[in-house]
């Protein structure tokens, strides 16, 4: 390989580097609110990237899992993740975005066993869950049933009193 | 020459009251008392079974108006019944405080003998408790009744069509009711 074909490659990176750092970066989350008709607990978070050449592909890394980002338009990445409804913790999931030199490094080291902290994201965000909808503590024929036998109790008392 | 005869009341007046008092038969006023209390309350299930049992109002009309039509003859029959037990139990408790307040009332008034102020003090003491046996077994059976429907319908019925439910729920409450109004307590 030339020396000029050095500086050519050396260049093309730096100028793919430069353009995945100068995107900006916005993160919509939703996460499931009713546990009543599904089993599981969805986390999606969708990216909106505004620069001229964002990334082919975005890569999620959130409490040690890998996840692919779907591309759902122009500029439009979406991760998402299920979770069991007993296992999904309430508060806020750290979710670190990867472009595919990120990812591939990532990898690396994971696969390697070490730490994954000098691997800088292109961008970080959070995806709260403030918890789902089980269903209601007491249901309201229960409810109403004591309430009726409570006041019934006191009605009948009173014309024990009345009688005796 | 024909003569007049003189007609002389059968009964005192006191009598008459103790007869009253004795009697299952209630006055027009409280019957209609009752049986419009013991329509609402027939009534009252229908909205339950139609907003939470969502049954169909049509198909079922027929039986909405029969079930509540005999539930409304039965919850005011027993109605009738505890009133009676509870007025005579009612009016001894209440004896000594309205001829208290009677004699307070007339102490000073010396046009009055004492026959009237007994008099008096006996039709206070019927009226007071006529209406508190009247008020208090019209809540004690409303109570009754809708612990009945509640636990019918929603527990022990739940595997019953709604239309079942609903004729059986309503019927045996009311019916129940009725039985246990016509105990001797």
């Amino acid at each position: 390989m030339t020396p000029t074909h050095c500086i050519l490659v050396a260049l093309s990176l730096c100028v793919i580097a430069s353009s995945a750092a100068g995107c900006k970066y916005a993160v919509d989350s939703y996460t499931t609110s009713d546990a009543m008709i599904v089993t599981e607990a969805a986390f999606i978070a969708q990216v909106n990237a505004e620069c001229e050449d964002s990334p082919s592909n975005l890569y999620a890394e959130v409490e040690g899992r890998l996840l692919v980002a779907a591309n759902a338009g122009p500029n439009k990445y979406q991760v998402s993740w299920l979770d069991d409804f007993k296992k999904a913790r309430r508060g806020d999931y750290y979710v670190k975005f990867y472009d595919e030199a990120g990812y591939g490094q990532l990898r690396k080291l994971l696969r390697d066993g070490e730490s994954t902290s000098s691997v800088t994201p292109v961008h970080s965000a959070y995806v709260r869950y403030p918890g789902a909808y089980k269903g209601v503590w007491v249901n309201s024929e229960f409810l109403a049933a004591i309430v009726s036998m409570v006041v019934l109790y006191f009605a009948y008392t009173f014309k024990s009193k009345i009688v005796s | 020459m024909v003569k007049k005869e003189k007609f002389e009341p059968l009964f005192t007046k006191e009598e008459e009251q103790l007869l009253s008092d004795f009697s299952r038969n209630v006055s027009t006023k409280s019957s209609a008392l009752f049986y419009g209390s013991a329509f609402m309350v027939s009534a009252l299930p229908i909205w339950l079974y139609w907003r939470i049992h969502m049954i169909e109002m049509m198909p079922a009309l027929v039986w909405f108006i029969l079930v509540t039509l005999g539930s409304t003859y039965l919850i005011s029959f027993a109605y009738k019944n505890t009133k009676f037990i509870l007025k005579h139990k009612i009016a001894i408790k209440r004896e000594e405080a309205v001829t208290r307040e009677i004699t307070r009332k007339y102490a000073d008034d010396k046009k009055i003998s004492k026959k009237e102020k007994d008099e008096k003090a006996l039709f206070q003491k019927n009226d007071v408790a006529d209406y508190e046996a009247t008020a208090f077994s019209i809540f004690y059976n409303n109570a009754l009744f809708l612990v009945i429907v509640v636990l019918l319908s929603f527990y022990l019925l739940k595997g019953f069509s709604t239309t079942a439910n609903y004729i059986f729920s309503v019927g045996i409450a009311s019916g129940l009711i009725a039985l246990f109004s016509t105990g001797t307590q």
